[in-house]
């Protein structure tokens, strides 16, 4: 009986363990890896990487939409915890360097601005969303080695209508507007150092599968590159009844083979990422590349290995061709690795620009330090469409905006009307300005923004080091929904990964484009000028205050000439300029007590002189009564 | 110290000022004049050197191969010139260049109108009165990797060199050549703009309006559709021919701006490294670098630089940056025959290093200085060792303001100038004093004789002749636009109806003294010296003020202005008086300096009358070219001449046509009194 106890509880621990197990494995995720590669007609190739990881978590048992993340599999644990520990709802990451040029290479999957961009909508339950996001900042900037525990108030704004959530934001998910926190560094760097806590997230890291691509010096090497990672709940099956985490790593780079390679576009897994594919990684549910071969009507390219698979799609009369290479029926056996090998048989021959049919244009007018203005160009290029926009402008507090001067117009000098218009006024050191316009763009049309800002002087300590570098403005942000989705590079995430957008046919495509960053000049003291300063204000000081403040306190008396010019350089001084002749006039103030000794004292002192007059004004009125006695 | 304390050391200062008054401004005018010719001297200036440790010019390795592509390009260019003489810009055809590296190229087409018609357009054109100038400027940027469009450098040139109707060709395929080079390599951290402008200042100011949306009624232009960022520096490249001997590096720019020194030196220092002579002015460093031939050349670049700099017009398109902030040099590259040469290798390899080094700049050029005179390409005199002779100059001016400005009080005979008014208020005090004593006047001396029954000058006096003078100067601003329209009305060439309307206006102003006589305006001497005290200080303030904005401007009016206006007086030697006003009058001064400027550069002479027909011919379109770049490029010089020095003039002119005919009525007045 003694031994049947512990048994007893054995058998008992390790039914509960076995439960738990399986509420773990219950927890079913999955992982999947793609990479779109586009050669554009302007020679630049476009390589997209998206690796995704979906977790179905079981939301409902944290109650509300609030959830514990626990028992890690594929999920990254180091994120994990942070979005448990600050009850992030969802997160968009970017870190990108460079600027994605619209007007050449149509629209990104994922829009991003040039520098690092954050915004995160907060849970429901959050009561101080300033304090959770000051956490979330500081431990993503740990996580990802980026500066973006420099967002403070002064850089972070709650904008109502360009950020949306991505994912669900109904039932559990629903949240306040407040809770949406968004902000920019549009100057930070960025290179291997984020790439590296970036990768390590992955469940294969860089060993196997289409991550061991990355080579920091090849992708950073590049026109282009930007790094993102992108979590949502979305729904877990079409009846939408539970839902799912999504994690969305994604990486994209635009390389520019005729720089390099004698005008040739000529593209290989080899030459830009040092290295060719060797398999998938095991975790991949699924593991794909895909070569858009669109622009290939004319075989103007080969196009090596086959690929496994050509798709044809079609979304409202734009064709898409794209050759696929799914790594898991790829005979890796056969081929030493897959190198996917674009030649092209011509240069490239530079044509005109076939810019999409929506885009924008941002920059600076005006010069000098005082004022300055920021005018965007709002292309629709459609010839009979309408299209409605929301344009979100951010501005640092030290450029205070002037919101009369806001201005929309087309070229043609039309008035646009904006549909709503949403202000915040920024206030010195604490919060930005930030504007959102809802605007019908005119079809086939240019409408300008135009508003002009004041440049504020800092204070001497606000400078950076280097303050004649100037000052970042981030990216004014466009969003809107196209009708036409022509010129789309990869429609809208309906469902999870690459492969739902590319083969999904949607009737709405919503887009998201960045504008460029703006470096203006605030007016900048010369800082070796405090030196300067402090010398031409003391000799200033020396000089007027010190004559000021002795003519105002000093005490005039008479003095004896004879006694106080006795001898001495001054008297010899006073002789050569003449004025040793008993005639000079500082005998006016002579001791009363010597005056007879001088003829010329009596005139001095009659009335009816008005110059003695003045003078004697100067004295004090002890020494005037005197004298006055004496004159008696 | 105690000037302020102390009446007595008060006093004793003026009474200096006024008893030493003419050496003492002799000693300041000859000293400041001596000073200022000195720092042109080797030993009085100083070597010039990088402020600004970023730019590590020439640490670099050249990498440039391309010059086959340059000679290709300029030829392919002056063929085609050759098919189509002076016809526009070959735009496709240059688009398709730049396009073909692959760059984002774009065009900007726009209408200049030009409220006064330049020579040369209104001969073509007849009598339309303004003209539209249309013309197209291609620019291509080359996009830095991994940077967000937030810098840019530009390489400019301009498709002609309008003076001399030459085709830039050369310049455009050394800039091809440079842009093939660029867009190999992967190191750029700023776009690269490169740059062609058609019409020369016009086109490049059409550019940078439209660049920066300053938009200005008299321009129509079509948007640029594509843009990099803020602009850090710029140079622009004039090549006469496809071997140069030497690069004639210009500086003057828009109203006396100068780039930052910096780049200066940045520019002169790899072409040293690439061994191409770099001239100031077409003038050679001399060398050796000390004794009287080194100083004489010295002196001779520096004369030149300020020559051009008080002009206020850019001699290069670089001149335009300047005033948003962009530093930018012109290099014109010159073969001159007989000297070594070097081609189109030398030269990529040089703007090479320059771009290289633009490329490293972390923050805009600001180190180094802004205000400076260079004597030779390697030497600087800075602000602070030119202002301190100026000052000197314009410390006659003060002087003799003080002088006058305490003589007034003392009676008429002849005591104009504070100098004999020690003496004569004895005198005058022993004539009229009534009875105090000899010694207490000689005590008191000028104060004594101030409470006496010589009034002080009518200060009211002075706003009729200054308001005069201003409304002279100001019709005298407006002329060139209302002429230019009465000469339409009469079918005269709105050239020479221009030029009439400021001649004709400045030698009308030249009778004001008549009317204001007539009107009798002034009165007693010491309103004289009052109009003269005040004029003086005005002069003093105008002087300053134009040389903090463009020193070169401001030295030169100094110079000739200051020692006659400070000798003026009204009554005696009016004729000598008066050529020596003329002299110094804004159209004598221009006459003078562009004689000077002759002197200086043309080295043939074909005797007197040719030569003053040409220097008369230059004059004629220095005034036109100063009033239409007014309009067009805003440069400020005709406005400041017309508004600020020339009024100032008018008034010492009145000085000395004043009679002085009102002591009588003074006399009149003390005889009532006594």
């Amino acid at each position: 009986m003694a031994e049947r106890g512990p048994t007893l509880l054995f058998s008992v621990f390790f039914c509960l363990l076995c439960y738990v197990f399986h509420t773990v494995a219950s927890t079913k995720d999955e992982y999947s890896e793609e990479l779109l590669i586009i050669p554009f007609r302007s020679g630049q190739v476009y390589s997209h990487f998206e690796f995704t990881t979906l977790w179905d978590v079981d939301f409902a048992q944290g109650g509300g939409g609030r959830y514990k993340l626990q028992h890690f599999r594929l999920f990254p644990r180091a994120l994990g915890q942070v979005m448990t520990e600050y009850r992030v709802q969802e997160m968009h990451l970017t870190l990108t360097q460079g600027m994605w040029q619209q007007d050449k290479w149509g629209y990104p999957v994922t829009s991003a601005a040039p520098g690092a961009e954050l915004w995160a909508w907060f849970q429901q339950e959050v009561d101080d969303v300033d304090q959770a996001w000051f956490g979330l900042t500081n431990a993503l900037s740990g996580l990802f080695c980026a500066s973006l525990n420099f967002i403070d108030s002064t850089s972070t704004a709650t904008p109502h209508l360009s950020f949306r959530p991505q994912g669900l934001a109904e039932g559990l998910f629903s949240t306040k507007p407040s809770h949406l926190q968004y902000a920019t560094l549009p100057r930070e760097n960025v290179c291997t150092e984020n790439l590296t806590p970036w990768k390590k997230l992955l469940p294969c890291s860089t060993r196997t599968g289409l991550a061991a691509l990355f080579h920091a010096g090849q992708l950073y090497n590049t026109q282009y590159s930007s790094l993102g990672v992108h979590l949502r709940p979305v729904c877990r099956n079409d009846s939408c009844r539970d839902a799912s985490l999504e994690l969305r790593q994604v990486l994209s780079t635009v390389a520019d083979p005729p720089a390099t390679l004698n005008g040739k576009q000529d593209w290989s897994m080899k030459r830009y990422f040092s290295r060719s594919l060797s398999g998938p990684c095991p975790m991949a549910v699924t593991s794909r590349v895909y070569v858009d071969v669109t622009t290939n009507q004319t075989s103007s390219f080969t196009l090596k290995p086959e690929p496994t698979e050509l798709k044809l799609t079609n979304y409202q009369g734009y064709n898409r061709k794209l050759a696929v290479y799914d790594l898991w029926s790829f005979p890796f056996h056969k081929e030493h690795g897959l190198n996917v090998d674009m030649k092209w048989k011509k240069e490239v021959s530079y044509k005109e620009l076939f810019p999409p049919r929506l885009y924008v244009h941002r920059f600076v007018t005006g010069y000098g330090q005082e004022h300055g203005g920021i005018m965007s160009l709002l292309y629709n290029r459609h010839p009979y469409l309408e299209q409605q926009i929301i344009y979100m402008e951010l501005l640092p507090w030290f450029t205070r905006m002037y919101l009369h001067t806001l201005k929309v117009e087309t070229t043609e000098g039309n008035l646009v009307q904006p549909l709503l218009t949403r202000y915040t006024p920024g206030r010195d050191r604490q919060n930005p300005y930030l504007l959102e316009i809802v605007l019908t763009l005119p079809p086939d049309s240019t409408t300008r923004i135009s508003f002009s800002f004041e440049r504020a002087f800092l204070k001497w300590t606000e400078y950076p080091p280097d303050a004649n570098h100037g000052f970042y403005i981030s990216s004014a942000v466009l969003t809107t929904i196209l009708r036409q989705a022509d010129n789309f590079t990869v429609p809208p995430h309906m469902g999870s990964g690459l492969q739902s957008g590319l083969f999904h046919s949607s009737t709405e495509f919503p887009l998201r484009l960045h504008t460029e960053t703006l470096l203006i000049s605030l007016p900048t003291p010369d800082f070796s000028m405090p030196y300067n300063v402090i010398c031409l204000t003391c000799t200033v000081i020396a000089i007027a205050f010190g004559s000021l403040h002795n003519l105002t306190t000093r005490r005039f008396q008479y003095t004896d000439l004879k006694k106080a010019n006795s001898g001495g350089m001054r008297a010899w001084l006073a002789q050569l300029f003449g004025r040793g002749k008993h005639a000079t006039s500082e005998d006016k103030l002579r001791e009363p007590g010597k005056e007879s000794e001088d003829p010329g004292e009596e005139s001095e002192t009659s009335e009816e002189n008005d110059y003695i007059g003045e003078q004697r004004e100067l004295v004090t009125p002890r020494v005037r009564a005197e004298s006055d006695k004496k004159d008696r | 110290m105690g000037l302020l304390s102390d009446p007595k050391s008060r006093e004793r200062f003026s009474r200096i000022a006024a008893k030493y008054n003419s050496p003492l401004c002799v000693l300041a005018y000859v000293v400041g004049v001596v000073w200022f010719l000195a720092l042109a001297y080797k030993p009085f200036n100083h070597r010039t050197y990088f402020s600004e440790n970023a730019l590590l010019p020439g640490l670099v390795e050249g990498k440039f191969r391309t010059e086959n592509v340059a000679t290709r390009i300029s030829q392919a260019m002056k063929d085609i010139k050759d098919v189509n003489k002076d016809g526009p810009m070959p735009v496709a055809w240059i688009v398709n260049q730049f396009r073909g590296l692959g760059l984002d190229t774009y065009t900007q087409e726009y209408i200049q109108t030009i409220p006064v018609p330049s020579a040369r357009q209104s001969e073509e054109q007849g009598k339309e009165m303004f003209v539209q100038l249309n013309g197209t400027n291609v620019y291509a940027i080359l996009r830095a990797p991994r940077t967000a469009s937030t810098e840019a450098i530009v390489l400019s040139a301009p498709y002609k060199h309008y003076l001399n109707m030459d085709h830039n060709n050369h310049a455009f395929g050394l800039m091809i050549a440079l842009a093939s080079h660029f867009r190999k390599s992967s190191y750029w951290s700023k776009d690269i703009i490169f740059l062609l402008v058609d019409y020369d200042e016009i086109g490049m100011e059409a550019w940078l309006q439209e660049y920066h949306y300053t938009k200005s009624p008299l321009l129509k232009s079509s948007p640029l559709h594509g843009r990099s960022g803020s602009i850090q520096a710029a140079i622009n490249l004039e090549l006469h021919s496809d071997q140069v001997s030497h690069f004639n590096v210009k500086l003057e720019g828009l109203n006396g701006l100068l780039p930052n020194l910096d780049l200066v030196n940045l520019v002169v220092q790899l072409c040293g490294r690439e061994r191409i002579t770099v001239k100031l002015h077409q003038q050679r460093d001399p060398f050796p670098s000390e004794g009287w031939p080194a100083f004489q050349q010295n002196l001779k670049t520096m004369s030149l630089m300020m020559l051009h700099q008080a002009t206020g017009m850019p001699n290069g398109l670089h001149g335009l940056f300047l005033r948003y902030h962009i530093e930018a040099v012109t290099l014109e590259g010159v073969l001159e025959p007989g000297r070594s040469s070097t081609g189109f290798y030398r030269m990529g390899r040089v703007l090479e290093g320059v771009f290289r080094s633009l490329n490293n700049l972390l923050e805009r050029f600001h180190q180094s200085f802004f205000f400076y005179l260079l004597p030779a390409s390697d030497r600087y005199v800075s602000i602070g060792m030119y202002m301190p002779p100026f000052g000197l100059i314009l410390l006659v001016t003060a002087l003799k303001a003080i002088a006058l400005y305490i003589s007034i009080g003392t009676p008429d005979p002849d005591p104009w100038d504070g100098a004999e008014n020690v003496v004569i208020e004895h005198i005058q005090s022993r004539k009229t004093g009534d009875g105090q004593g000899d010694n207490t006047d000689s005590k008191r001396g000028v104060t004594k004789i101030r409470t006496q029954n010589y009034s002080d000058g009518d200060v009211w006096s002075l706003v009729p002749v200054v308001s005069c003078c201003q409304v002279a100067g100001f019709i005298a601003s407006i002329s060139p636009m209302v002429m230019t329209g009465l000469g339409h009305l009469f079918g005269t060439r709105p050239y020479q109806a221009l030029i009439t309307g400021a001649t004709g206006m400045f030698f009308a102003s030249l009778f004001m003294p008549k009317c204001i006589t007539r009107n009798r305006l002034a009165c007693t001497v010491n309103t004289l010296r009052l109009w003269k005290c005040a004029a003086l200080v005005l002069q003093a303030i105008i002087l300053a003020a134009t040389a903090a904005a463009n020193f070169s401007l401001g030295m030169l009016l100094a110079v000739t202005m200051v020692p006659v206006c400070a000798m003026v007086r009204p009554g005696k030697l009016r004729f000598l008086q008066a050529v020596l006003m003329l002299l110094v009058s804004p159209l004598g001064l221009l006459i003078i300096y562009t004689g000077l400027y002759l002197l200086l550069t043309e080295t043939e002479y074909h005797g007197v009358v040719p030569s003053a027909m040409h220097l008369c011919t230059i004059v004629y379109y220095n005034i036109l070219s100063g009033v239409i770049h007014g309009y067009v490029l805003g440069t400020w010089q005709y406005t400041l001449l017309a508004l600020a020095v020339f009024p100032n003039w008018l008034f010492f002119w009145c000085i000395v046509f004043k009679k002085r005919d009102v002591p009588v009525v003074e006399n009149k007045e003390e005889k009532k009194t006594s």
